[in-house]
């Protein structure tokens, strides 16, 4: 819940201070998305201001695909949602007509990105122009005699515009708003593990019971375009080792600790965040580099801007470094210039100029496991993107120059003299170019076909490395791929072609990558029954991929023995899956995967792997108030030199049974098995899995302050494993049964 | 006769000096020459009052001064020591040490500019055993031969990294909210199949341990069945080609994740996998028969995922939080709430139109629906828009031919 105060225009400079303040000393903030500096989505329609007709498709373009956790978009015309209707495709959305027609007459066509936190910002708006009925209908009486149209969508009235920007952006007519959401919840908890097998993994407590507590508190204020969110959150527990800094500080861990925050202050173009930011769009340089830090982004007139980032080096969380660059030896700081040539047209063509500097400690992020450094670098980087006003050709390149060092490591060198590394200044560049070389072609049943050619390099010199960007240094590879669509088919065809050792030192091996992919996918289903989709057909989607690796000699002086240590590897993979919605309330999804490892070199030939999986999963809703779902599994992997097969099988089900006889109840239980082993019984395994959980939920109050609500829950868990090696021989049983209980309070 | 036994005594001696020599498996492997590599060794067997002391990167080797035995590295070449961070090794078996050898990149880049200069390419891991009871030191090496990570290489996890769509290290969700999209991006070294699984713990669970992190094939055999598992919320198996890069999705399963308000842990649990690179022959060193197969070892425990569910939430999965409506409902919209409406769509319904209504009968907003579609969540400019207004609504559906579908008592 949240409290909304609207003052229109009677926000005194006091108040108005005073909400400034508190928004501030209410930090650190966090936002449920990452800020970054990355290019805009943006769409464009080629039919604007034209007149078509009510059962017409249409296509809206986008500049760059949609981003994994971007949000998703969402399209109107007038006061109705036809997102729905909006098949999103790589680069563009389409219009699938329905039995109902568009409206007709001028309609305003309004494309907006619906953020993961349900933040709704208006992208772009378009003129639609349909088509009359009296006009359509003359041309088409002969289709449709009896005149018998459905009805069309609701007309749009001048009044009925939907909203043009997000909620906030409505206090630029009514005045200050501000938005203050707080939440708390705390959970008493408690263990009683009743069964431990061997008795040397009986659990240090037991029992136990733990109070742990979560918090957030998001402010939100705008006004007069400006855009002030706010938010922190908290986490704590009584006991210790919960602590979220346990990993790093041990027993000096506080109890209760800082998650993550945002400030984030915006308007229009320019932009500042604190707390946690994603910074950086240079591909070898710093690219999209999370952490703690600070960055800004100033618009210097209509085309140019300037970013600026200062960062902690790894992702932390805590009351200490607040702000993230208190650690100078553990910091990113970076800044990029960017100039958009067409200004009415983001990315049309952008050039942007970064520059990154900094170092690290060994250290890794919170959900990170790495053999890990100390490193030190800096560099310069460019990168131009662009395309023509059609979308049709599309391309990016960058340039990146990186001097590189590792700094003393105690723990590396542990009080001896390490032989010296010299610092290494490398280069790196890009490119990547498309071309739609057909577009929209519509020669069956209105759909379209789209071809696309892509071809991309990439060379990586020896040691170049970039302590804000993942890279693979001494690389070059050249890549070209076709993609194609037609209605609900989609085609990708790619082959790769790479080799390392870039300097042909004698002594390293050379290999070289041949790499050929196919992806096809057909929603048979709807393919030819658009308007109504055959239950009993699939979704139906193949990979085929074959990777042949081979090493180019045999190194000399590089302590290689043999032949045999030199790779020439075939490996093919290939994969099906299927997905049925036969009903509202059943699927089914079916995955195969076959892969053969081929070794060619001598003295190899026989060490070769088969191994294929396959996966059949059904999920029901039988009734509104349970879930059901089933597993089944089969594994095997052939090794051909030892020879030896093993085979692993799992069968789960899952049930979740929100019960009608007592409101707020829910049940759900799993059982799952799994069995492994080869067929020539050297080893063995069999693992059992057993939850039945009930949680119980129940409210105090409804009200703002006053409102509370709480949570019951009990579990019982039981959990069998047993390994078998007849050769070691090993065999070790696990066994665990355990009771947890909990109560929840949940306030505001 | 003297000779003679002095000759016995002294054959006597060697055998049980050669008896008691510490070996290494493998002996040998193929190394990334750009990035990390972590290699899974068998050292054995390990004589009675021998420890393992530091282990040691170097470009050459010299022998070891006498009585030392075998041979240590030329101290004008060391690349690096075994960090402390990365040292996973432990006794194991029957007289055997596993060490896990994770060569960090600083390693390589000292080799790889010895090898510009004119050196050897291949260098060598030495560890070092020292006896508690006055035995000389025993110095066991491994050759690490520097090619481009791919085929021949152990297969190994380098690098893994949990991400979320927000990018943010913790969740705070609602009840009843899904996770947003979850990878495991995965670094690697040579090729093989990721096999494992994900959990997630509970709270009111006793959270895992380092050790319960590690995956599988970076613990000795005897091991690997006794770390302490957790509910299994998904299984995968991939193949992985020799390309150095793969992201592991997390699918969240069917039913309800997270029922319980509190503390989650998402736990990616990797399972040894069968790669001739990786393998460890128990036997080559005298400490047991057969094979350990070490595919995808690691040596740091894999990270976790911490997210924590607790207060109300838009599709609350216990209460019902949210303003969910039946057709013809009158609405009074709550700012604080999102606004869901939901229905059941007559069986022959080919699309469906929601239409919402103000009081003066105005279509505020619509939607077109295709089956089975039977909900929509009003935008959130809606919600604010038309905060304490009273609204009705109503849901329309078509047949095929276009026709409006009449239900009973309508």
């Amino acid at each position: 819940m949240y409290w909304n105060l609207t003052n229109k225009n009677s926000c005194g400079k006091l108040l108005c201070a005073g909400l400034f303040v508190l928004a501030a000393l209410s930090a650190p903030w966090r936002g449920n998305s990452a800020h970054s500096i990355d290019e805009e989505i943006a769409v464009s329609f080629d039919l604007e201001g034209q007149e078509i007709a009510s059962d017409q498709r249409i296509e809206l373009r986008l500049n760059r695909d949609l981003r994994n956790g971007e949000g998703r978009l969402a399209v109107f015309v007038g006061v109705t949602d036809l997102t729905s209707l909006f098949r999103l495709e790589p680069r563009s959305l389409n219009y699938q007509p329905t039995i109902l027609p568009l409206p007709a007459g001028a309609n305003t066509l309004t494309v907006y990105l619906v953020r993961p936190d349900d933040d709704w910002k208006r992208l772009v708006s378009f003129q639609l122009n349909v088509k009359a009925p009296q006009a359509e209908n003359a041309a088409k009486e002969n289709a449709d005699p009896d005149g018998d149209r459905p009805a069309a969508l609701p007309e749009v009235r001048p009044n009925a515009e939907p909203e043009n920007e997000t909620a906030t952006t409505e206090s630029k007519r009514e005045g200050l708003k501000m938005e203050f959401t707080p939440s708390l919840s705390l959970n008493v908890k408690s263990q009683n593990q009743i069964l431990t097998f061997p008795r040397e993994s009986v659990p240090e407590r037991n029992p136990f019971t733990d109070l742990a507590g979560q918090g957030s508190v998001n402010v939100k204020v705008t006004n007069r375009g400006w855009s002030f969110v706010n938010q922190f959150d908290l986490a704590g527990s009584s006991f210790r080792q919960e602590a979220l800094r346990f990993g790093e500080l041990g027993e000096r861990a506080p109890r209760i600790d800082l998650s993550s925050y945002l400030v984030s202050i915006e308007k229009g173009r320019f932009k500042f965040n604190m707390g946690h930011v994603s910074f950086g769009t240079n591909r070898h340089l710093i690219s999209g580099f999370s952490s703690r830090g600070v960055n800004v982004t100033i618009p210097i007139g209509k085309g140019n801007e300037v970013s600026l980032a200062a960062m902690n080096g790894t992702a932390i969380v805590g009351f200490d470094n607040l702000i993230g660059v208190s650690r100078k030896k553990h910091s990113v700081l970076s800044a990029t210039f960017a100039r958009e040539f067409i200004k009415e047209r983001p990315n049309g063509l952008r050039v942007e100029f970064s520059v990154t500097r900094g170092s690290l400690l060994p250290l890794t992020s919170l959900n990170q496991g790495a053999v890990n450094d100390a490193e030190k670098s800096s560099g310069f980087g460019f990168r131009v993107v662009g395309s023509t006003k059609d979308q049709r050709l599309r391309f990016e390149a960058g340039f990146t120059r990186s001097r590189f060092t590792n700094p003393a490591d105690l723990q590396l060198s542990e009080g001896q003299t390490l032989t010296e590394i010299r610092p290494a200044t490398r280069n790196a560049r890009y490119a990547e170019i498309s071309f739609d070389f057909i577009q929209g072609l519509k020669f069956w049943k209105e759909k379209k076909l789209k071809l696309t050619g892509t071809f991309r390099h990439e060379e990586i010199q020896p040691l170049f490395r970039s302590i804000a960007a993942s890279t693979q240094a001494d690389r070059r590879q050249n890549q070209f791929e076709v993609t194609a669509s037609f209605g609900e088919i989609n085609f990708t065809y790619g082959n790769l072609r790479d080799n390392d050792n870039l300097n042909d030192i004698p002594t390293i091996l050379k290999t070289l990558n041949r790499r050929h992919n196919v992806v096809i996918s057909i929603g048979l289903n709807s393919f030819f029954t658009p308007a109504k989709p055959k239950k009993w057909l699939p979704q139906l989607s193949y990979t085929y991929d074959h990777t042949h690796q081979f090493g180019a000699f045999l190194p000399a002086n590089g302590d290689f023995a043999d032949p045999s240590q030199v790779p020439d590897q075939d490996s093919f993979n290939q994969s099906v899956n299927a997905v049925w919605q036969l009903t509202k309330r059943v699927g089914i999804t079916y995955a195969y995967n076959r892969t053969f490892q081929d070794n060619k070199q001598p003295g190899r030939d026989l060490a070769d792997l088969a191994s294929s999986v396959n996966g059949v999963s059904v999920t029901t809703k039988p009734f509104d108030s349970l879930e059901l779902a089933f597993e089944f599994g089969r594994e095997e992997l052939k090794n051909f030199e030892q020879p030896r097969v093993d085979r692993t099988f799992k069968a789960g089900t899952k049930a979740v049974w929100q019960t009608p006889f007592l409101k707020n109840s829910v049940f759900s239980g799993s059982l799952a098995t799994t069995l492994g082993g080869d067929t020539g019984n050297l080893n063995g395994s069999r693992n059992i899995d057993f939850d039945l959980e009930w949680a119980y939920q129940f409210s105090l109050g409804t009200k703002k302050l006053k409102k509370m609500s709480a949570q019951f829950f009990i579990r019982y868990s039981n959990r069998y494993a047993n390994t078998i090696d007849r050769q070691v021989p090993v065999n070790g049983f696990n066994k665990t049964q355990a009771f947890n209980l909990g109560l929840t309070f949940s306030f505001f | 006769m003297k000779k003679t036994v002095f000759a016995m005594l002294l054959v006597l001696t060697a055998t049980s000096f050669a008896a008691a020599q510490i070996r290494v498996n493998p002996t040998g492997v193929n190394v990334n020459s750009q990035n990390p590599t972590t290699v899974f060794l068998t050292f054995g067997p390990i004589p009675a009052g021998y420890v393992p002391a530091e282990a040691i990167w170097c470009g050459e080797l010299i022998p070891a001064p006498p009585p030392a035995i075998g041979n240590q590295c030329r101290p004008d070449t060391i690349f690096g020591s075994l960090p402390a961070r990365l040292n996973l090794s432990q006794a194991s078996g029957n007289g055997g040490f596993t060490d896990i050898m994770g060569i960090p990149a600083s390693v390589v880049r000292r080799a790889y500019q010895a090898a510009v200069d004119g050196a050897d390419s291949g260098f060598f891991y030495v560890r070092r055993f020292v006896s508690t009871a006055g035995q000389p030191d025993q110095f066991v090496a491994v050759t690490c031969r520097m090619t481009g990570g791919g085929a021949r290489v152990p297969f190994a996890l380098t690098d893994v990294q949990i991400k979320t769509a927000s990018k943010e290290p913790i969740l705070f969700l609602k009840t009843g909210e899904s996770l947003p999209e979850i990878v495991a991006e995965i670094r690697y070294n040579g090729t093989g199949r990721l096999k494992g699984r994900w959990e997630l713990v509970k709270p009111g669970e006793a959270p895992p341990a380092d050790r319960d992190l590690l995956t599988e094939a970076t613990l000795p055999l005897e091991l690997r069945g006794t770390q302490k598992r957790y509910s299994e919320v998904g299984r995968f198996n991939h193949f992985l080609p020799p390309i150095g890069k793969f992201t592991l999705k997390f699918e969240e399963p069917a039913g309800r994740l997270a029922i319980a308000q509190g503390q989650y842990i998402l736990l990616l649990r990797i399972e040894a996998t069968d790669d001739k690179e990786s393998d460890s022959n128990l036997g080559a060193v005298g400490v047991g028969s057969g094979i350990v197969h070490s595919g995808a070892v690691a040596s740091f425990p894999m990270p976790v995922l911490k997210f924590f569910v607790g207060g109300e939430g838009p599709t609350a999965a216990v209460s019902s939080t949210e303003t969910s409506l039946s057709p013809n409902q009158e609405i009074t919209v709550d700012p604080g709430r999102p606004l869901v409406f939901s229905w059941s769509a007559p069986a022959n319904a080919a699309v469906s139109r929601l239409e919402v209504f103000d009081e003066a009968g105005a279509i505020t907003l619509s939607a077109i629906l295709l089956p089975p579609i039977s909900s929509y969540r009003a935008p959130a400019w809606f919600v604010s828009k038309y905060q304490r207004k009273k609204l009705s609504w109503r849901i329309v559906s078509f047949d095929e031919t276009g026709a409006e579908i009449i239900r009973p008592g309508q």
